[in-house]
């Protein structure tokens, strides 16, 4: 069954997905339904795909546009009244299409041009993103930043209704480590890029579509519990960072780095604070006996 | 002071962004009028840093704050020059402060 319109929910906030072509079930890649709702909800993005090139619309800003950014994939322009984003495929791994985005600038309403992709292909693709970029973090950077929230790098996991997340460079063990805490009864919520924003007073983690090496990703949430930076070790060891000298490194490490102006870097900024003083970060080093579960598990309940 | 001048008065640069986050700093530089910035333009300082990053007001000379700070923190003044000296060093080669 096709339609014109499909809707997505992610960290509270509804996707609204309307376009100029059928939306049909492959469309957009299978994951996608772990997020897809009925309607609307309280707070609500709209994209909309366009199939042609946006020309026009594009002199129009010229004018006033100013470059702000452009490497590999990306050129990336503000105007006074919009963002322009535009994607053309460099990587092995990236989509084989151009699109640009055209993205109001609280980013809650985006039109996506592409003359790139025909009927055919819009029914078939199985697209990894909603922009229908490589990825949707230029729209979540955005948003979740004006919702107190970020993106990090990291492992999600609910364990028993606790958000902890597994952070640490790449080679220092996420993915080991999950596949431990996967074995022991814990929900995994994403393996990459999780998603968290403060709603109300508490800190939540959100699975999202962004996902990793791990297919098995989630559509659930938890309230975060803690932050772990993984290091490989030979023993068992949890330790809470008491300076935030040591963390506050990792932590930026850790922090996807969103396209903002200064007062959404200011806002980004003051989340990482919150952050920082509201839930404990641990030094976590483990060996491959599984033993640091039980350790995780003692420490959250 | 090696090649840090005494008399030079040093600014901070106007693109920084600064969240202090218990006695220490994030500083980051917004590139491109504020939008953009990297792994490579976000530093953290410590203590020491921090309490150095907000005497560098654009008016005091190096030899000023160092004494000021030998005075504040009743340690010596040589002991103060080597660690002014190394983290303003430090601030240089970051581009977080510009001699006037």
């Amino acid at each position: 069954m096709s339609v014109n319109v499909k809707y997505y929910a992610v960290a509270g906030i509804t996707i609204q997905v309307n376009s100029d072509l059928p939306i049909t079930e492959n469309t957009f890649h299978p994951r996608f339904k772990l997020f897809e709702v009925d309607g609307p909800g309280v707070d609500n993005v709209v994209i909309h795909h366009h199939f042609y090139l946006p020309d026009p619309l594009l002199k129009n800003h010229d004018s006033q546009k100013n470059e702000i950014y452009k490497k590999d994939q990306w050129q990336i322009y503000k105007t006074n009244d919009a963002w322009i984003y535009k994607f053309h495929p460099v990587f092995p791994d990236d989509p084989d299409h151009s699109a640009v985005g055209i993205f109001n600038l609280n980013h809650r309403h985006v039109d996506i041009y592409t003359c790139d992709i025909d009927k055919v292909k819009y029914a078939n693709h199985h697209f990894n993103a909603l922009t229908l970029f490589n990825s949707d973090q230029v729209l979540f950077s955005k948003i979740l930043s004006d919702r107190n929230g970020l993106i990090i790098h990291s492992n999600g996991f609910d364990m028993d209704g606790n958000g902890i997340l597994l952070a640490g460079r790449s080679g220092a063990g996420k993915s080991t480590l999950s596949k431990m805490l996967k074995a022991d009864n814990m929900k995994i919520l994403c393996d990459d890029r999780m998603f968290i924003a403060r709603p109300g007073t508490d800190f939540w983690i959100y699975g999202n579509w962004c996902h990793g090496s791990v297919p098995d990703i989630s559509q659930g949430s938890a309230p975060l519990k803690a932050i772990f930076f993984l290091k490989q070790s030979k023993t068992n060891q949890i330790v809470l960072f008491k300076d935030v000298s040591a963390l506050i490194p990792l932590l930026m490490k850790s922090i996807v780095k969103p396209f903002l102006d200064k007062e959404g870097w200011d806002k980004t900024l003051t989340t990482i604070k919150d952050l920082i003083e509201t839930i404990p970060c641990y030094q976590l080093e483990f060996d491959l006996s599984g033993n640091i579960c039980k350790n995780i598990r003692n420490l959250i309940n | 002071m090696n090649d840090i001048a005494p008399d030079v008065i040093y600014r901070q640069t106007e693109n920084a962004l600064i969240k202090e986050i218990e006695d220490e700093l994030i500083i980051t530089i917004l590139k491109n009028e504020g939008f953009q910035s990297s792994d490579n333009l976000i530093y953290t300082t410590n203590k020491t840093g921090s309490v150095i990053w907000k005497r560098i007001d654009g008016q005091t000379k190096l030899k000023d704050l160092i004494k000021t700070l030998s005075e504040e923190y009743n340690a010596s003044a040589d002991i103060i020059e080597k660690d002014v000296t190394a983290i303003v060093k430090d601030f240089l080669q970051k581009n977080l402060i510009y001699p006037i």
